[in-house]
């Protein structure tokens, strides 16, 4: 989804013990996504 | 940071977003920093909007989140876009800035050489009708050749000799 936006992804990392992801996509743009599924961005004031 | 040969790592908790950002591009098999840098978190997870699931437990698309999913990213991806285009401009703006201002101060001196030269012509040029001046009321009061005035002035000069002639109150 982030590279049909032509948004290379930085970095992924699972972090095992909070069973969270870290997405870093760009200077703005990071996301974690939560064990359940439900994900949010990092910095909601860069909107 | 290397002290001696010793690796130290940051102090990350005291770095900010942006240097932090910086550091983990720069350091991505550094965990810890990772961590650090997703655990500050603006909001904090209790007030942040969260997006649904793109899937299932199961690992069937959920079609509505995905399409909702889309459009914040694109959105966030438009404005990350556009957040780049102000830094790539501001960065131009800068650089023109600077260029103009080493241009300016290239041509400053410059100008400021020309002047200086041509005041230093000037200067030499009423050096040399001073001492064509004392040379011509050298030799029109003393009698001495006017090829012999001409060095004596110019003796006088070089020596800043004071008074210089004065002959009648002295003798």
């Amino acid at each position: 989804m982030f590279s049909s936006y032509y948004r290379d992804i930085q970095l992924f990392r699972f972090n095992a013990r909070t069973r969270e992801v870290y997405i870093f996509v760009s200077d703005e743009l990071q996301v974690i996504v939560s064990s359940n599924g439900l994900w949010r961005f990092l910095d909601e004031t860069e909107l | 940071m290397d002290f001696g040969g010793f690796w130290m790592k940051p102090n990350f908790e005291e770095m900010s977003r942006s240097e932090l950002k910086a550091y983990v591009l720069s350091h991505r098999d550094d965990d810890e920093a990772i961590r650090i840098f997703f655990g500050r978190r603006n909001p904090p997870d209790s007030k942040a909007t969260w997006y649904g699931p793109m899937t299932t437990p199961e690992g069937l698309p959920i079609e509505e989140n995905i399409r909702i999913a889309e459009e914040a990213i694109k959105q966030r991806v438009e404005i990350d876009r556009e957040k780049q285009q102000q830094r790539e401009k501001s960065q131009s703006e800068n650089l023109r800035h600077k260029l103009e201002q080493e241009i300016e101060e290239k041509l400053r001196a410059k100008i400021e050489l020309e002047v200086e030269a041509k005041l230093q012509q000037k200067l030499e040029q009423e050096i040399e009708d001073l001492i064509g001046a004392i040379a011509q009321f050298l030799a029109s009061t003393s009698g001495f050749s006017s090829r012999l005035a001409g060095s004596i002035a110019l003796l006088a000069i070089r020596a800043g000799i004071e008074d210089f002639g004065d002959f009648d109150d002295r003798n």
